[in-house]
């Protein structure tokens, strides 16, 4: 700087003047402006910067409007069937949009609201509440937040009028009772459970969370096609997907809570605080979630807890490959079909992007067994200990 | 204008301004990834005797006061000083070492850890982790109750918090050591720390998850959250869930 100095050099030179005052100028800037992120890094504006608008009660004023959405939506609907000439009543929807569902704490007081009740207690602790039929370390709202309720966490007032519906999956008509059979069969891991299999046909258990589904649905339209219903998966990205950059995403972002084994974390009263994200605890081969594409929506709007939407794409595509990397239990149509490894994940898994039948770490993904290179004969998918999935 | 005089004075305080955030960064460079830390700390503290830093955890040594003269006898906390009894080791291991590096703010804290070795940390962390006390404490801000209960079973999805319990374990016990124990917690310290997470007096969170939680929720809510954790039942102690 000081070979510029005005005070001892001639001034002739406009062209150099204005140069001086142009490099100046962006040097007071860019120290004003580091000098402004230093003393916001440091925190001494802390106080002042508090954003006012989270004074007001904001979680208390949202329920209470969209309490009063619904309200104004049975007026209206209830002015509609009097009426038939009257407007039909508008989709109960919240200011970003989303249909508002039922509250729980408002199902009525005789045995549908009792129904609705026990479906919620199902949903939200399975793992003591359908504990016969759970083989793993999952409950349902794990991967639905919010019992249900959350956009992008494929809350179920969005499923609940989407059935009966054809299923590539199993290639028949479903109703939500298949496909709640589904998700303990396969998500639950129903197989390694202390009954084998998942709640016998026309249950409680089917009749309860439907009801449960039903009631948060009142006023959804059929076939909705709902924003905010499933997961939504971000397109796959230019790079594609990758276990070891999802490795680093995995260890920078997960493993807090999942355990750097993925294998979950119990609470000192050994209920499942953390679900496992492979190992014998986890989803099995047969779950959504162990597509790559299905858990990178559920991760990109959803993880980690509390953040949603703030990992990339990227990030999202490359930690979901990474997790499902790993063993888990065995797909149990195989056992069902009796099939091969080899017919299991031709018949089941050659459309949609996953690692089942792959080698991956020297270990044959999908035969239950971690570390070995080569197909075990199937054996019941028995709850096994945690330690011999991990690493 | 002296032009000289200007820029000099501009260029130290770019060089200040840069200097600021860096020396914050240089401080946590020191400590180990606040993901792992706690089960760094643990697996360190599991192979110190907690019996041998019970006479420091009781009356202090030199100049250093007793960590029980302010968290009293039995580890309970009182006000806004914390119940240590029944928190992970692991946790409160990684704080006594944030409050040595100055990763977390409080005079008399910084004081005290300042003159601890690691050892002792890890020992008297080891020393409260296996301690089991009564709760003494009570919700004390006047909190909605109801509310607080809501907050901590379910979390409320339309401002994007969690419930309490779904990381820090279904009766707020804590689990393994990243997340500690919030049962019968002292409510005037939950809230201060709620608190300081939003205004970023505290910052030492995995992931920032923490800043985000306390961030979205109003100051009604914290005093909700904070008074009925405080009803909640007192935790175990460590070693009685682990082995």
């Amino acid at each position: 700087m000081s070979e510029h100095d005005s005070n001892d050099r001639p001034r002739k030179d406009p062209g150099r003047t204005t140069l001086r005052r142009a490099l100046i100028a962006v040097a007071v800037a860019a120290g004003l402006v580091a000098l402004g992120a230093g003393l916001y890094a440091s925190g001494i504006y802390a106080p002042i910067a508090q954003s006012p608008d989270r004074e007001p009660d904001v979680g208390r004023e949202l329920a209470e409007a969209a309490a009063e959405r619904r309200e104004e939506w049975l007026a209206e609907r209830q002015e509609y069937t009097n009426d038939p000439d009257a407007n039909p009543p508008a989709l109960p929807v919240s200011e970003e949009g989303y249909f508002i569902p039922n509250d729980v704490a408002d199902a009525p007081d005789n045995e549908f609201g009792d129904s609705v009740r026990r479906g919620y207690e199902v949903f939200t602790n399975t793992q003591t509440n359908a504990s016969q039929h759970v083989g793993n370390g999952m409950n349902c709202a794990n991967c639905h937040l919010g019992a249900g309720t959350v956009p992008g966490s494929a809350p179920m007032w969005a499923a609940a009028v989407e059935y009966p519906a054809f299923r590539g999956k199993n290639k028949i008509i479903n109703t939500m009772e298949d496909r709640i059979h589904g998700c303990f069969t396969y998500s639950m891991n129903a197989q390694g459970s202390p009954s084998g299999s998942p709640p016998p046909r026309d249950g409680d258990i089917y009749k309860d969370l439907q009801s449960f589904f039903y009631y948060m649905a009142e006023g959804a339209p059929l076939e909705g096609n709902l924003p905010g219903r499933g997961y939504s998966t971000p397109p796959e990205p230019e790079q594609g997907y990758s276990i070891s950059r999802g490795e680093t995403v995995f260890e920078n972002n997960c493993a807090v809570c999942h355990g750097t084994d993925g294998g979950g974390r119990q609470d000192p009263n050994g209920r499942w605080i953390f679900p496992a994200l492979w190992g014998d605890d986890a989803f099995n081969w047969g779950a959504g979630m162990h597509r790559i594409n299905t858990a990178a929506g559920f991760i990109k709007h959803n993880m980690p807890l509390g953040q949603g939407g703030s990992l990339t794409d990227q990030q999202a595509w490359d930690v979901a490959a990474y997790i499902n990397s790993w063993e888990r239990p065995a797909d149990p149509r195989q056992f069902r079909d009796g099939l091969t490894l080899t017919e299991t994940d031709e018949q089941f898994h050659e459309h949609t992007p996953n690692w089942y039948g792959d080698v991956i770490r020297g270990d044959l993904l999908g035969d239950g067994v971690p570390g070995e290179p080569t197909e075990q004969p199937p054996s019941a998918g028995a709850p096994r200990h945690r330690d011999q999935a991990s690493r | 204008m002296n032009m000289k005089r200007l820029s000099t004075w501009f260029a130290s305080a770019l060089v200040v301004a840069l200097a600021l955030p860096a020396g914050a960064q240089k401080v946590d460079e020191d400590l180990p990834d606040e993901s792992y830390a706690a089960e760094i700390y643990a697996a360190e503290a599991a192979e110190v005797d907690p019996a041998d830093y019970a006479t420091l955890a009781r009356e202090g040594q030199g100049d250093v006061w007793s960590c029980a003269s302010c968290h009293g006898a039995k580890g309970e906390g009182n006000g806004n000083i914390p119940r240590l009894a029944g928190l992970s080791s692991g946790y409160i291991a990684k704080q006594l070492n944030a409050y040595a590096e100055g990763v977390r703010i409080n005079h008399n804290m910084q004081y005290v850890a300042d003159k601890l070795t690691q050892k002792e940390m890890l020992g008297l962390a080891r020393y409260y982790a296996e301690m089991e006390a009564p709760s003494a404490a009570d919700a004390e801000l006047d909190g909605d109750l109801e509310r607080g209960r809501e907050l901590a079973n379910h979390g409320d999805w339309d401002i994007e918090v969690p419930a309490c319990y779904s990381c820090h374990g279904s009766s707020a016990w804590g689990v393994e050591q990243a997340f500690p124990s919030l049962a019968a917690q002292q409510p005037s310290y939950t809230y201060g720390q709620l608190a300081a997470w939003t205004d970023g007096r505290r910052k030492n969170s995995p992931l920032m998850l923490m800043q985000g939680i306390a961030h979205a929720l109003s100051d009604a809510d914290k005093r909700a959250v904070a008074d009925y954790l405080a009803t909640l039942p007192a935790p175990p102690a460590e070693d009685s869930i682990n082995e």
